[in-house]
């Protein structure tokens, strides 16, 4: 019985803009990046493992500006460092202007990636020998282009090429791809493939990239199977890069049993990112001030366990008090995380709607009332519902405060 | 409110005191410049203040321009009821002070502040602020159209429409139409963009934005082209790449040319070194071969030469000295033996007796010079002494006669002086300490005395109690008797005791330091005269040896011969001495005497004796000389000896030094021919130096180093194992030559790579750093852009919705205003059929059966009477509408008729008085006197019940 161990990094889109975040942090979270990257190949060193597997989104685009494309060849650059095998995806593909693949490019910029990084810069399934893995070949495609591509990659004629089995080993693949059925809100479809096409595809691991959180497909021992355990693994990306990736993110340790018997495949998370993401709600109704509204957050903040160090994106909802305007939250609120995101947009003001259904209207406020909630009963238009909400409660404030700001038109961004 | 009572105490030409009929007008009439107008001024000033602030009054504030004419006080008093209660209103314009009172006289003044000191005692009773209540109450001469601004945004503004519409809503108090639109409006006009740090409208904010927007996306679609522009360079930079390569593969080909040259140069450095390790392996062979000579000394041959040599000198020299020393000591020989013929009778004279003679010779010149001076010395001392008068004769009797004493006897003689002496100076002292010792113990005697005689006494009285007391107490007396007398008793007695051991002690270191004085000088006193004693007795006994009478005669002879003695002693001295000499001379000449026998001479003279020494010394040095002439012999012998060992060991050496070259002497060979040989040798032997300490050296100087040698053997196989083999190799001029154009091309690519990569990282950089921002700056804006449109949109619908509301408000006051100004004009008298307001308070007019007009149509088609009708009928009808439901406010009409003819007067007072007069207080001012005294005279029953005539000009104030 033999043991064959990996470590499996994608989407760590090096170079990514964080524009959502303050200009100070930018350049921090990028260097967060830097550090999980340094970090696996590290551990991919302390554990031992045969390879390092990238199945896409090393950089987050085409333009990889010489620092950050030095210091990701650096970063395998190490003693130590096992077997790379890259496949690029859809942000950073293997396109002849890509200039941190393309050898005559980066042969122009004084670059070149060492002689264990193998880069699978063709379309179509290609294999690589793993050293001091007799028989074990890691096959990988690439992304050509930054656009969504319909191919399949593990439909029966891509997988055709993968003959030629050593007895003695396995196959492995690393690849970028959705797949289908479970793509994350605001993940993008490309390459995509079936749990069906998994199942049947000659590899024993499919080591997959795209999908930002860690995700994987188990197969059960059963007759006419490759491999058992963890058929297919998304590692995530490698450290959150929005406020919507929750979750725990780093890398996979794959190990592959094989031998004698049907190889056996198990996954590991390895945890990189030192900062974690929060998606809390505060109910902040009735709170007279500002302050108290901040520090009803800070209060939410509080019981989820939110660091200095973490992300937090806070919804506020309930009903504030007639006159109390908030904006933004205080300096003080905001030291308490690394970013602290707060949407007040489903906050709504403490008009009590019911006294203007009930009874007549003898003010030119009760009918004014009266005929936009009619207006908001009878439509079915989220957002013209929320046009008339709006129009309702800046009407309200005009007659009962004389003050209208916007402050109930806040977009969710 | 029904205005009661004016007091105006100075208010522009206005002084006096007025009542008002609250049921009825009250018509004020006055000539022209009298007050009537400033009193519907003052009412008003009573009810709201005067303005005093020069901002918005340049020319003249109201206080100023109501400041009494002939100064004085400035001030005026308001009675009214209003609310069901009656107030009074003091305001005070020179102190600027204001009072209010209600019926109860309670001070009801901070009930109406407003503001920080504002008191618009109207504003909380009418709910009309001044200007509304101007445009409403108080109806100016000529002001009656500005009831209506004719400019529409004026009338938009104008809150007076607000009024109506307050009145309109049952719900007074809360924000009207109006109001809620103006905010709404302003909330447009006052947009806050923090994007774009603007406030302004909410069309021109989100043109701004999007302005912003569209710039910054000109800014991404520039940095996007730049990033595709870059493209261009970057195919360059790859050609240039390409072509690096290629000058590089040149120049690694010209290197390894270079290296196919150094290889040549390797291999002839080995092959040297090759054929330099042959050679020292020679040369090793060589000096391992002369090894046998090489223990040679370096200067053997020349020790030998010189050994050789010196030998050969030596031999010569040793037969060359022999023959003439002999020749010298035979001539000397004969010398000698001449002298010594001529000195035969000292010949038995040593040099000892010699020096004898010279001594001896020495000796008597001495002792004669002694003789002499001692001589000289005497007769002086003897002159002397009988200077002094010292007899010759005397001299030897004493001398005789103590000359001869005993020593112990001259002692005696010599103590009795110095007794004498001693005992004469010693004892005055000795007698003087004595006498103060004993005087010292009497004193201390006689201080004990005093002390121990009441010690006695009082020891005398205890002992006495004492002995009282036991005698009572064996009398059996009574007991403190006998007590007293033995206590008493015992105390005196030991109080005694104590005096007496207190005396008895007394100066007792005086008293023992006085005893110790006087027994010492006792004792010495009775030493001196033991001693005396003692000398006198021996002193006796010598005179009666000696033959004296007594010590006495004694003495004097012993002195007079111890001062002779002392005297005479350098005399006796000499003496002494000049015998000493002389038997010293005696004793000279008669150790001299055996000397002289070589001569015929008896006089023992120094002379003598020095001559013979002469003498006794030239035989002994002839006879020396002549035995050294022997001894020279034995020594030139001796020396002869020592030369031929010195030639057998000059021969030996240059053996030995032959030996130690290896070559045995044969004595048949000649000293030449050994020089030879062993001159070979020594050749041989310098050879082998030369080859061990130069040629060997040097040889493996060149040798290189075993690790260099490996060093060439590697770099040689590194070199001939390059990839290019050539064929012919250039000299390396013309590779350098080569090299030199490739490596300057090269640098130019080089550099030219460096610059084009250096433009596209620039690119790549701007981009990479630039384009998120501006995506988010781009985001941002969107993002406010939407929230604007948002706000704008909401806004814009709840404003819609408020205006379309609102309609129904406006509808009610508007109807109502139609109609009843129809109403009013046409009991006025005028043509106007019909009105409708307009929702900005506008109006739009239909007479005498004709179209429907605008209001500013009407103004200039109306004649002055019917137009001022018109607009004091729309403030009757607005006074009338505001008044629905509260307080119906007075109402002030300054001439409101004057343009009027005397028949619309006359309807239009009948109008007012009749309509009304029952609702609203009326206080009508004019300066027609006439006509309105002709109007009540015409309806002298309607004037009577429902009008009040206020004459102002008749100076009658506060009347009824």
């Amino acid at each position: 019985m033999a043991l064959a161990r990996f470590l499996q990094i994608s989407d760590l889109h090096l170079g990514r803009p964080f524009a959502w975040l303050s200009q100070d942090r930018r350049e921090e979270r990028r260097r967060d990046q830097q550090r999980a990257l340094e970090q696996s190949v590290h551990q991919a060193i302390e554990r031992g493992v045969h390879a390092i597997l990238v199945p896409g989104d090393l950089f987050d685009s085409l333009v990889v500006d010489a620092g950050l494309l030095t210091f990701a060849i650096k970063a395998f650059d190490v003693p130590g460092c096992p077997p790379v095998f890259i496949a690029p995806g859809n942000h950073d593909p293997a396109s002849p202007s890509n200039a941190a693949w393309a050898p005559r490019l980066l042969q122009a910029r004084g670059l070149a990636w060492g002689p264990h990084v193998h880069i699978f810069d063709q379309p179509n399934w290609t294999s690589q020998p793993v050293p001091r893995l007799p028989g074990v070949r890691v096959w990988g495609r690439c992304f050509t282009a930054n656009v969504e591509s319909t191919d399949r990659p593990l439909a029966p004629s891509a997988v055709g090429a993968v003959t030629g089995t050593d007895p003695r080993g396995f196959e492995i693949a690393a690849f970028h791809g959705s797949r289908e059925g479970s793509c994350p809100p605001g993940q993008k479809i490309t390459a995509p493939f079936s749990d069906a096409e998994v199942a049947a595809s000659p590899f024993v691991y499919h080591a997959v990239g795209h999908y930002h959180g860690m995700s994987r497909i188990e197969q059960p021992l059963t007759e006419g199977v490759k491999s058992a355990g963890a058929r297919l693994a998304y590692a995530g990306s490698a450290v959150s890069l929005d406020l919507t990736e929750t979750g725990v993110h780093g890398a996979l340790e794959v190990r592959i049993e094989y031998g004698h018997r049907l190889p056996y495949v198990e996954a590991e998370p390895v945890e990189l990112d030192r900062r974690r993401v929060f998606d809390l709600n505060a109910d902040v109704s009735g709170a007279a001030s500002a302050d108290q509204l901040d520090r009803r957050i800070a209060r939410a903040l509080d019981l989820s366990g939110v660091g200095e160090l973490d992300f937090a994106t806070v919804r506020l909802s309930g009903r504030l008090p007639a006159g109390v305007r908030w904006s933004a939250p205080g300096a003080e609120l905001r030291q308490r995380a690394f970013h602290l995101r707060v949407d007040a947009s489903a906050l709504k003001p403490e008009h009590d709607l019911d006294v203007y259904r009930k009874g007549e209207p003898r003010t030119t406020e009760d009918r004014f009332a009266r005929d936009l909630i009619a207006q908001m009963d009878a439509e079915t238009d989220p957002g013209k519902r929320q046009l008339l909400e709006r129009a309702l409660y800046h009407g309200l404030d005009a007659f009962k405060l004389r003050e209208v700001s916007p402050a109930w038109d806040e977009v969710s961004a | 409110m029904k205005l009661l009572r004016l007091r105006v105490e100075g208010f522009g030409p206005l002084r006096g005191d007025w009542n008002f009929a609250p049921g009825k007008v009250n018509l004020v009439v006055d000539s022209n410049e009298r007050g009537k107008s400033s009193l519907l001024a003052a009412v008003a000033a009573a009810l709201y203040g005067l303005e005093d602030d020069k901002r918005s009054h340049r020319v003249m504030t109201p206080r100023e321009r109501y400041r009494p004419w002939n100064g004085g006080a400035y001030r005026v008093e308001l009675e009214f009821e209003a609310q069901g209660k009656r107030w009074r209103v003091l305001r005070d314009f020179e102190r600027d002070t204001v009072s209010v009172f209600d019926d109860s006289g309670r001070e009801a003044t901070n009930d109406f502040l407003e503001g920080k000191d504002e008191y618009p005692v109207g504003r909380k009773l009418l709910g009309l602020d001044s200007a509304e209540f101007e445009k409403c109450a108080l109806v100016r001469q000529g002001d009656l159209d500005q009831v209506v601004p004719g400019d529409e945004k004026a009338r938009r503004a104008s809150t007076l429409r607000a009024r109506l519409e307050n009145a309109a809503d049952t719900h007074i108090g809360d924000t009207n139409a109006s109001e809620a639109l103006r905010v709404l409006e302003e909330a447009l006009r006052r947009y806050n963009a923090p994007e774009m740090e603007f406030t302004g409208t909410v069309d021109v904010a989100i043109e701004r934005l999007e302005a912003k927007r569209g710039l910054i996306e000109a800014d991404l679609k520039s940095l996007d082209h730049q990033l595709q522009m870059a493209e261009v360079p970057l195919e360059r930079l790859a050609a240039l790449s390409a072509e690096e390569e290629s000058l590089k593969d040149a120049l690694r080909r010209l290197e390894a040319e270079r290296h196919a040259g150094l290889a040549a140069e390797v291999q002839r450095q080995l092959d040297e070194h090759d054929r330099q390790r042959d050679e020292v392996a020679r040369l090793q062979g060589e000096a391992d071969e002369l090894a046998a000579v090489a223990q040679l000394p370096a200067n053997a041959e020349s020790e030998l030469r010189e050994t050789v040599a010196r030998h050969e000198e030596a031999q010569r020299n040793l037969d060359t000295l022999e023959a003439r020393r002999r020749e010298e000591l035979d001539r000397d020989r004969a010398a000698i033996e001449n002298e010594l013929v001529g000195l035969e009778t000292y010949r038995d004279y040593d040099i000892t007796e010699a020096d004898r003679c010279v001594a001896l010779a020495a000796e008597l010149r001495r002792a004669a010079l002694d003789d002499t001076h001692q001589r000289h010395q005497v007769f002086v001392l003897r002159d002397a002494l009988a200077a002094q008068g010292y007899e010759p004769e005397r001299i030897q009797f004493l001398t005789a006669r103590f000359g001869g004493l005993p020593e112990e006897s001259q002692r005696l003689l010599r103590q009795q002086s110095e007794l004498n002496l001693a005992f004469q100076t010693e004892v005055a002292g000795l007698e003087q300490e004595r006498t103060q010792a004993t005087e010292m113990l009497r004193g201390v005697d006689a201080a004990r005395n005093n002390a121990r005689v009441p010690g006695w006494v009082v020891l005398a009285l205890g002992l006495a109690g004492a002995v009282g007391g036991g005698v009572v107490f064996a009398m059996k007396g009574a007991l403190p008797v006998w007590a007293g007398l033995g206590g008493g008793g015992a105390v005196l007695a030991i109080a005694g005791a104590a005096l007496l051991g207190i005396g008895s002690r007394a100066q007792a270191a005086e008293r023992e330091d006085a005893l110790k004085r006087l027994a010492d000088a006792q004792r010495r006193l009775n030493t001196l005269r033991t001693q005396r004693a003692e000398n006198e007795v021996g002193l006796a006994e010598l005179s009666r040896l000696m033959g004296y009478r007594d010590s006495i005669d004694l003495m004097r002879h012993w002195n007079e011969y111890a001062r002779m003695i002392e005297d005479s002693a350098p005399l006796l001295r000499a003496q002494e001495q000049l015998a000493e000499a002389e038997a010293l001379r005696q004793q000279l000449t008669e150790q001299a005497r055996p000397l002289l026998r070589a001569i015929r001479e008896t006089n023992v003279t120094p002379e003598v004796l020095e001559k013979i020494a002469y003498d006794a010394r030239r035989a002994y040095h002839a006879r020396e000389r002549l035995s050294g002439l022997d001894r020279s012999g034995e020594l030139l012998d001796r020396e002869r000896r020592v030369d031929e060992a010195a030639v057998a060991g000059l021969r030996e050496r240059a053996i030995r030094i032959l030996q130690s070259a290896g070559i045995a002497y044969d004595p048949e060979r000649s000293w030449s021919e050994h020089v030879d040989e062993l001159q070979a040798r020594m050749n041989k032997r310098d050879r082998q130096r030369m080859i061990l300490e130069e040629l060997l050296p040097f040889a493996m100087k060149q040798l290189l180093p075993d690790v260099e040698v490996e060093h060439r053997r590697r770099q040689l196989e590194m070199l001939q194992n390059g990839p290019h083999q050539f064929a012919t190799l250039r000299s390396a001029v013309e590779i350098d030559v080569e090299a030199k154009q490739t490596r300057e091309r090269l640098e130019q690519v080089q550099r030219e790579r460096e610059d084009k990569r250096i433009e596209v990282e620039e690119v790549w950089r701007r981009h990479t750093q630039q384009r998120p921002e501006l995506e988010s700056q781009v985001t941002r804006l969107t993002l406010a852009a939407q929230r604007a449109r948002a706000f704008k949109q909401s806004v814009e619908l709840a404003r819609t919705t408020i205006q379309k509301v609102a309609v129904d408000t406006h509808r009610r006051w508007a109807d109502f205003l139609n109609q009843r100004v129809a109403d009013v004009l046409r009991t006025f008298g005028t043509s106007v059929e019909h009105l409708r307001f307009g929702e900005d308070l506008d109006f739009s007019v239909q007479m005498d059966g004709g179209p429907q007009v605008s209001r500013g149509k009407a103004h200039l088609q109306l004649s002055s009477g019917a137009r001022d009708q018109l607009y004091l009928a729309v403030r009757l009808a607005v006074s009338e509408f505001l008044s629905r439901g509260g307080e119906p406010m007075p109402l002030l009409l300054d001439d409101a008729f004057a343009t009027s003819d005397d028949e619309r007067l006359r309807n239009g007072m009948r109008a007012l008085i009749e309509g009304f007069g029952a609702g609203h207080q009326l206080i009508v001012v004019t300066c027609h006197r006439g006509r309105h005294a002709d109007l009540k005279r015409m309806d002298p029953e309607l004037y009577r019940e429902s009008v009040h005539w206020l004459d102002v000009g008749a100076g009658t104030p506060a009347q009824a």
